[in-house]
């Protein structure tokens, strides 16, 4: 009689060393382990809610492959990409520059898991997180060729990580920080749990309905088959937490308060504007508010209390800046236009707005003053008073404009000295942030640090977009060549 | 007990557990199976029109004969994952069955 999988998943996980030539801590170093030997035994407790064996993962992996190669053949075939609208293109824009490599250096985060993690049911899963992260990068790569030949900027999947763009310096501190430098803990809560378990679900699932909806069937199809592979990785990160809740329960804490909101600040600008002002109107299926309600609220925070932690303590915080961050960061990024890789779309028109009022009902007093000036300008021919003549100041935890965390009347300073030099923050909790492990970011040396220190030539804003990589070929403009404003004109003229 | 399309109210209920599955005849199989596997318990569906939530309240099973059932052909549940982008609450799998569900009620959370 065959077995089936129950009957030989135990033996077949738990195969480990026993060290006599080397200490187990020479062999597992806390520093790439995050398990110190005071706690070690109690990783054999390690228990993968999802399990998965190689033969079942090649079967599984190899038919996802062949779907997502039979809608991109199918896709290609029927000149798709060519009909699509000039807003909805500049998401996919923005989101392979951003986060092709992240899934290369996720690679490197999975590899050591399998080398470094304290469990080997983890270290056996890491290989297949490894190998799904692989996929990742790949897919994206592909896709990002095949439309090479339609837009240069599609070239910046693979090149972004390679420039000093300043967006892209954001999300490459970020994942620097919590896959590249973090040990195996560390990394499955801010990275498996936090970001694969939550916020990538903004991405590749709800923006992927959202691209669907604009009949961007491969990218949508590349994206929600992307996240089946992390829905199953990501569970890795649970394990690990109820582990921890055991042993160094302040630990958990702090680290998934840090990440959940370097997470919340990072996808405001990378999913929010999207969703937002990207898609185009008849085609958005909520809000980037109510997805992140359904998907982070509702979906990812509750299973976080069962196993006994608390929400952040700053979550009347982050629900503020749920009403606002990404509006902020969407009029800062459109206004700082020459310095992006995509072509933002204004998403302002009267139809647009009215839509934002409804989601958001304090958009018009913080965010509506705004574009009434920019508006303005544009229909009095006076697009050189729209855009920057210098640069905005940066956060130095999360690299994002000071000022763009909370509404526009949440304006006070954040700042602390530390080892003589003086650090400025978005908010208070980003300043939290940097306060739980000062040494951890200290060293990073933002675009205005460096554009101050005398690092950027010419100290002027072609020098900066030089230093950026940024060409004429893909430099950022409005999608639509301002056409939007027009609605405008004749009430003004009135 | 029967099949409900989720409402703002019932979306919001703290306690929902379950599969997100990609729109499609999966998902309209693994509504069937799991209104069979949890006798007098309602089924919550939400649908996005790109993925569908498959929730009940505490906990949901779904078994591989269920499932097979609804198909009407033979399948292994591991295959799931192929359309899951994602689930709510914790998940236990067996080769013959998924259970998704919660320790503690959020009441007591």
């Amino acid at each position: 009689m065959l077995l089936n999988r129950d009957d030989w998943y135990d033996t077949s996980r738990d195969l480990d060393w026993t060290f006599t030539y080397v200490e187990a801590s020479d062999a597992f170093p806390a520093r790439w382990s995050g398990v110190g030997a005071e706690s070690a035994d109690a990783w054999q407790a390690w228990d993968e809610p999802f399990r998965v064996s190689y033969r079942d993962y090649v079967r599984i992996q190899r038919e996802k492959e062949s779907g997502v190669k039979a809608v991109r053949s199918a896709m290609m075939r029927a000149g798709v990409y060519e009909k699509l609208d000039a807003g909805h293109v500049a998401a996919s824009h923005l989101h392979m520059g951003t986060t092709c490599m992240v899934e290369q250096m996720a690679v490197t985060m999975q590899s050591r898991f399998c080398r470094f993690a304290p469990s080997p049911r983890w270290r056996n899963l890491g290989v297949f997180g490894m190998l799904d992260e692989t996929r990742h990068a790949q897919l994206d790569l592909l896709f990002s060729h095949d439309l090479l030949k339609f837009d240069p900027r599609f070239d910046w999947a693979q090149k972004a990580f390679h420039t000093n763009e300043w967006g892209v310096l954001a999300v490459k501190n970020f994942f620097d920080d919590i896959m590249l430098s973090a040990d195996c803990v560390e990394a499955s809560l801010a990275a498996s749990l936090t970001v694969e378990h939550g916020f990538t679900n903004i991405q590749f699932v709800a923006l992927a309905a959202d691209a669907m909806a604009a009949g961007d069937v491969n990218w949508s199809n590349l994206l929600s088959s992307i996240q089946t592979d992390e829905a199953r990785h990501a569970q890795v990160g649970f394990p690990t937490l109820a582990v921890l809740m055991e042993t160094d329960p302040a630990r958990a804490q702090t680290s998934l308060d840090v990440a959940f909101w370097r997470s919340t600040r990072l996808f405001q600008v990378l999913t929010g504007p999207a969703m937002d002002y990207y898609t185009p109107l008849d085609q958005r299926k909520m809000s980037f508010k109510e997805f992140m309600l359904e998907w982070i609220v509702n979906h990812h925070e509750r299973i976080l209390e069962d196993y006994g932690l608390k929400k952040p303590w700053y979550w009347d915080q982050f629900m503020h800046s749920l009403e606002n961050g990404h509006h902020a960061l969407h009029i800062g990024t459109w206004y700082w236009r020459p310095t992006l890789f995509w072509k933002p779309n204004a998403g302002v028109s009267k139809d647009e707005r009215e839509w934002l009022r409804e989601k958001y009902p304090t958009w018009e007093d913080n965010w509506g003053v705004m574009w009434d000036e920019i508006i303005k300008n544009v229909n009095d021919d006076r697009i050189q008073d729209t855009l920057p003549v210098t640069l905005p100041s940066l956060c130095n935890l999360t690299q994002l404009p000071i000022g763009s965390a909370m509404s526009r009347h949440d304006l006070e300073p954040h700042q602390l000295v530390y080892k003589e030099r003086l650090y400025s923050f978005d908010s208070e909790i980003s300043q939290w942030c940097f306060e739980q492990d000062p040494e951890r970011y200290a060293g990073h040396r933002s675009f205005v640090d460096r554009f101050i220190g005398g690092e950027i030539l010419p100290p002027d804003l072609g020098g900066a977009l030089a230093y950026m990589g940024l060409t004429p070929d893909v430099m950022g403009d409005d999608a639509y060549g301002y056409a939007w404003a027009k609605d405008y004109v004749t009430a003004e003229a009135g | 007990m029967t099949v409900l399309e989720m409402d703002a109210t019932s979306e919001s209920l703290g306690d929902l557990v379950g599969p997100v599955i990609r729109a499609g005849n999966l998902a309209e199989a693994v509504i069937e199976a799991v209104d069979a596997d949890n006798p007098d318990r309602d089924v919550l569906v939400l649908d996005r029109d790109d993925y569908v939530r498959i929730h009940m309240v505490g906990e949901c099973r779904l078994t591989l004969a269920s499932l097979e059932r609804s198909l009407g052909q033979s399948y292994q549940l591991a295959a799931l994952e192929i359309e899951m982008p994602a689930f709510r609450g914790r998940l236990k799998t067996r080769t013959d069955e998924y259970v998704w569900f919660y320790d503690q009620s959020s009441a007591e959370a």
